[in-house]
C-alpha cells in the first residue's frame, strides 16, 4: 500500500498542476547556487587578506576597516550615491515626461518614440565612447559648437575637471538610461483605463489634477519598480565610469564597481577589492526592502 | 496523455544531453595533440598580429601540436589574468609587461627560465642585460623580454623655427623656454603637450623620466620609499609650473593615453614625449610628418633619463604544456623571423637582441631617438632595482593621481605628497 501511495504523490508532483511550484522552485535553486553561494563566498573572501594567486587568512573586518580609512574609498561610496540618486532621479523626471509626450496622439509618434529608444538601444561601448569624444577637448563636438557660438573662449575640459568630470558621468547616464524610465512609464500609462480621465473631465478636473490624482497613483507601481530597478544597476554601474574617465580626474569619479575592479585586477588585492563591492550590499537590500514593502502595499 | 507528453519531452531532452557529452569525450580522446594556448598583447601594428599567428601556426604544423592563440588588448588582460590564475585553468605562454612579472613573482606563480634564456642566447645571440633585470629577481629570470618600448621627444620643427629655434631642447630648461615661446593659446596652440589623465600610462612613465632627470625617485638605493626629497620637489615644481603657466592645453589633466597622440596630430600641442605610435600614424599624415623631429628626451641636472619598457612573455608555473611554452619561445626568438617581426612594429617596438640595434632601419631618422633611447633606460623601482613594490605603484597610477589632484582640484604639494607617501604604504605593505 505504502509503494502505491508514495507513486501516486509523485505522480502528482510532476503534472501540469504543480508548474508553478516545480518552476519556483527552480528558480529557488537557482538563486540559491548562483546568488546566495556567491554572496556569502564573496562575503567569507572579504574577510580574509586573500590576493590574487596568493594563500588567505582570516582578518575578520581588517578590509572594511582599512577600507573605512581610506580618502579614495570615502570619495567612492559619496560619489557612488551623489551618482545613483541625482541620475535616477533626472532619469524618472525626463522619463516621464518622455512617457507622457509619447502617449499623445501626435503625427509620427512611432518615428519619434524609436529615435527617442535609441540612446538605451545603442551598445554601451559605442555609445559611450561617443560620449567620450563628443566632450574631448582635441576634436570634440561640444566644445568646438560652444566655441563657434562663442560661449566659450577656451576648450573646457568635461572630463579633466572634477566637479565637470561628475556631472558629465551624470548626464551620460541619464542619457541613456532615461528610455527605459519613458518605454516603462508609458506602457504604465496605456493601460490607464479612459474612462478614469472622462469622470475627471466630468467633475471639472484641470490637467494638474487628473495628473496628480489619476495618472500618478494609476502609474505608481511601474514607476516605482522601473525606479528601483535602474537604482540597482546604476549602483553598480561600471561601463559608464570607466569608458568616459576611469574613476579620475584625482579619484573624483571613482564608484564601488570601479574602485573594486582596479583594486581586486589591477593590484590584485582580491579580498579587498570583493569588501569594496561588498559595502555595497546593506544599501541595495535596504533599497529593496522600502521599495518591495511600498509594492507589496499597493 | 500530458504525463506521457512531459516524459517524452525529459527523455528527448537527456538523450540529447547524453549524446553531446559521448561525442565531446570521443572528441577528446580521439585528439591525442596536446593544445599549445598563447596569450599575447594585440600589437598596434596589425601586420605584427597576423605574423605572429602565423609562426605560431607554423610551429604547430612543424611540432604536431594543436595551438591556440589569443591577440588580447593590454587593459583586457587584468580580469583574464585573475580568472586563469584562480581557476587554474592557465595559458601554456603568456604576454606579460614587467610590472605583472614582478607582481606574479612575488606570488609565486611564475616558471624560473634563467637557463632557458640563457640556452636561447647562446644559440642566438646576446639580450640587452637591462631588458632582462626588469625580470630578473634574487638572480633569477621569470620571463622572456621579447620587446621594449622607448620614448622620445615629438617636436614640430616648423613652429620652432618660427620662434626662433633650430634644434630641439636638450635640457628641461630650455623644453620650458621654447615651450614659452611657441605657445600662442589665442590660436589654441601650447608648447607643451603633457597631460595627466586616470590611467594614463604614458604619463606615469613621463613623470618618472623627469623625476629621474632632476636626481630624485620613487625609491632610494635600497628600494625603500623615498618620495619626498628636494630632488623630487623640484622636478613636481616644475612639471606644476608648464600647468599653471599656461604652457599646456587647458584640458590636458583628463587625457588618457592618446590625449598626446591627439594633441599633436591635430596641431595643438608643438611638443609631446611618446613611444614610436605617434611614427606609425604620422604614416598617414605625409605632411605633418616632414614638419616632424624626434630627439631623445631632454636632460635634467642629474642627466638624461628614460623610464624603459618591457614587455615579454612568460609561464605560470601551474601551465600544463612547460616544455613546448620553451619550445615555442625558442622558435619565436629565430633572430631571422624575430628581426622582420621587429622591424614591422618599428620605431614602436624595439629588439631585445643586441645586435639588431645597429640593424640599417635605426638609422632612419624618425627611428633613431627610440633605439638610443634604450642607453638611457631606468626602470620602475630606480634608484634601485626594479621591484614588484614599484610596479603596484606603477599600476594605481599614484603619481598621476598625485599631479589631478593639484592641478584639477587644487591640492597643494604638500598635502599631496603626504597623500602620495599614505598610498604607496598601504600598497607596499
Amino acid at each position: 500500500m505504502a509503494v502505491t501511495h508514495n507513486s501516486l504523490s509523485k505522480t502528482k508532483f510532476f503534472s501540469w498542476e504543480n508548474l508553478p511550484l516545480i518552476i519556483l522552485l527552480l528558480t529557488t535553486l537557482y538563486l540559491i547556487v548562483f546568488q546566495g553561494i556567491t554572496t556569502i563566498w564573496s562575503l567569507g573572501i572579504s574577510t580574509t587578506n586573500k590576493t590574487i594567486g596568493g594563500n588567505s587568512k582570516f582578518i575578520g573586518l581588517g578590509n572594511y576597516l582599512k577600507l573605512f580609512a581610506n580618502g579614495t574609498y570615502r570619495g567612492a561610496m559619496w560619489f557612488t550615491a551623489v551618482y545613483a540618486v541625482f541620475s535616477v532621479g533626472l532619469k524618472l523626471v525626463l522619463g516621464f515626461v518622455m512617457a507622457l509626450a509619447l502617449n499623445k496622439p501626435i503625427k509620427g509618434r512611432a518615428v519619434i518614440r524609436a529615435l527617442l529608444f535609441l540612446p538605451w538601444a545603442l551598445p554601451t561601448l559605442t555609445s559611450v565612447l561617443s560620449w567620450r569624444w563628443m566632450l574631448g577637448d582635441v576634436g570634440g563636438i561640444v566644445n568646438h559648437l560652444l566655441m563657434t557660438f562663442k560661449l566659450i573662449k577656451a576648450p573646457v575640459g568635461w572630463l579633466g575637471e572634477p566637479a565637470l568630470a561628475k556631472w558629465s558621468v551624470v548626464m551620460v547616464n541619464v542619457w541613456r538610461g532615461t528610455p527605459f524610465f519613458g518605454i516603462s512609464i508609458l506602457a504604465a500609462l496605456q493601460a490607464i483605463p479612459s474612462a478614469l480621465y472622462e469622470v475627471g473631465d466630468i467633475e471639472g478636473a484641470n490637467g494638474l489634477q487628473k495628473f496628480r490624482y489619476i495618472t500618478l497613483p494609476q502609474s505608481m507601481s511601474v514607476v516605482l519598480l522601473v525606479t528601483l530597478i535602474s537604482m540597482i544597476w546604476t549602483l553598480g554601474d561600471f561601463s559608464v565610469i570607466w569608458l568616459m574617465t576611469r574613476g579620475g580626474p584625482a579619484n573624483s569619479t571613482h564608484v564601488f564597481s570601479t574602485l573594486s575592479y582596479i583594486t581586486a585586477f589591477q593590484n590584485l588585492q582580491l579580498a579587498r577589492g570583493v569588501a569594496i563591492s561588498m559595502s555595497i550590499l546593506p544599501f541595495s537590500i535596504l533599497l529593496l526592502i522600502v521599495i518591495m514593502k511600498q509594492i507589496f502595499k499597493k | 496523455m500530458k504525463k506521457g507528453r512531459i516524459l517524452l519531452v525529459a527523455l528527448v531532452l537527456l538523450a540529447t544531453v547524453g549524446v553531446g557529452i559521448l561525442s565531446a569525450q570521443g572528441q577528446a580522446e580521439s585528439a591525442k595533440k596536446p593544445v599549445l594556448t598563447v596569450w599575447m598583447k594585440k600589437q598596434f601594428v596589425e601586420d605584427q598580429n597576423v605574423e605572429f599567428e602565423k609562426r605560431v601556426n607554423a610551429f604547430a604544423a612543424e611540432n604536431n601540436v594543436d595551438v591556440v592563440v589569443e591577440l588580447i588588448a593590454y587593459e583586457d588582460f587584468f580580469p583574464k589574468w585573475t580568472a586563469a590564475i584562480q581557476s587554474g585553468v592557465l595559458p601554456d605562454l603568456c604576454f606579460f609587461g614587467y610590472q605583472e612579472v614582478g607582481q606574479f613573482y612575488q606570488q609565486g606563480l611564475l616558471m624560473d627560465v634563467t637557463d632557458e634564456l640563457k640556452s636561447i642566447e647562446s644559440k642566438y645571440g646576446k639580450i640587452y642585460d637591462s631588458s632582462k633585470a626588469a625580470v630578473t629577481f634574487d638572480g633569477k629570470t621569470y620571463a622572456f623580454p621579447v620587446w621594449g618600448e622607448g620614448t622620445a621627444l615629438y617636436y614640430r620643427k616648423d613652429l620652432l623655427s618660427a620662434a626662433g629655434y633650430n634644434a630641439p631642447p636638450k635640457t628641461w630648461a630650455e623644453f620650458k623656454e621654447i615651450a614659452k615661446a611657441v605657445t600662442d593659446s589665442s590660436k589654441g596652440i601650447y608648447g607643451a603637450g603633457l597631460g595627466y589623465g586616470a590611467g594614463n600610462s604614458d604619463a606615469e612613465f613621463l613623470t618618472r623620466s623627469m623625476m629621474f632627470a632632476f636626481g630624485g625617485s620613487i625609491f632610494d638605493a635600497n628600494k625603500n620609499l623615498a618620495f619626498d626629497t628636494p630632488e623630487n620637489r623640484a622636478a613636481f615644481n616644475y612639471i606644476i609650473s608648464l600647468f599653471k603657466e599656461g604652457l599646456t592645453p587647458p584640458t590636458a589633466v583628463g587625457w588618457n593615453d592618446g590625449g598626446n597622440n591627439a594633441a599633436y596630430i591635430s596641431g595643438q600641442a608643438a611638443m609631446v614625449f611618446n613611444t614610436g605610435s605617434i611614427v606609425n600614424a604620422l604614416g598617414s599624415n605625409p605632411e605633418l610628418k616632414a614638419k616632424t623631429g624626434l630627439a631623445l628626451l631632454p636632460a635634467g641636472p642629474a642627466g638624461q633619463f628614460t623610464v624603459g619598457i618591457a614587455n615579454n612573455m612568460g609561464i605560470f608555473e601551474g601551465a600544463k604544456n612547460k616544455d613546448l611554452a620553451v619550445k615555442l619561445m625558442e622558435y619565436l626568438y629565430e633572430p631571422t623571423w624575430y628581426a622582420k617581426w621587429i622591424e614591422a612594429g618599428a620605431p614602436l617596438g624595439l629588439p631585445v637582441y643586441e645586435k639588431l640595434a645597429s640593424a640599417p632601419i635605426w638609422d632612419n631618422e624618425y627611428f633613431k631617438p627610440f633605439i638610443e633611447s634604450m642607453k638611457t633606460f631606468k626602470y620602475l623601482g630606480y634608484k634601485g632595482d626594479y621591484t614588484p613594490n614599484a610596479g603596484k605603484i606603477y599600476n594605481m597610477r599614484l603619481v598621476n593621481t598625485m599631479f589631478e589632484s593639484i592641478i584639477a582640484a587644487n591640492t597643494s604639494l604638500d598635502a599631496a605628497i603626504k597623500t602620495f607617501t599614505s598610498d604607496a604604504k598601504t600598497l607596499i605593505e
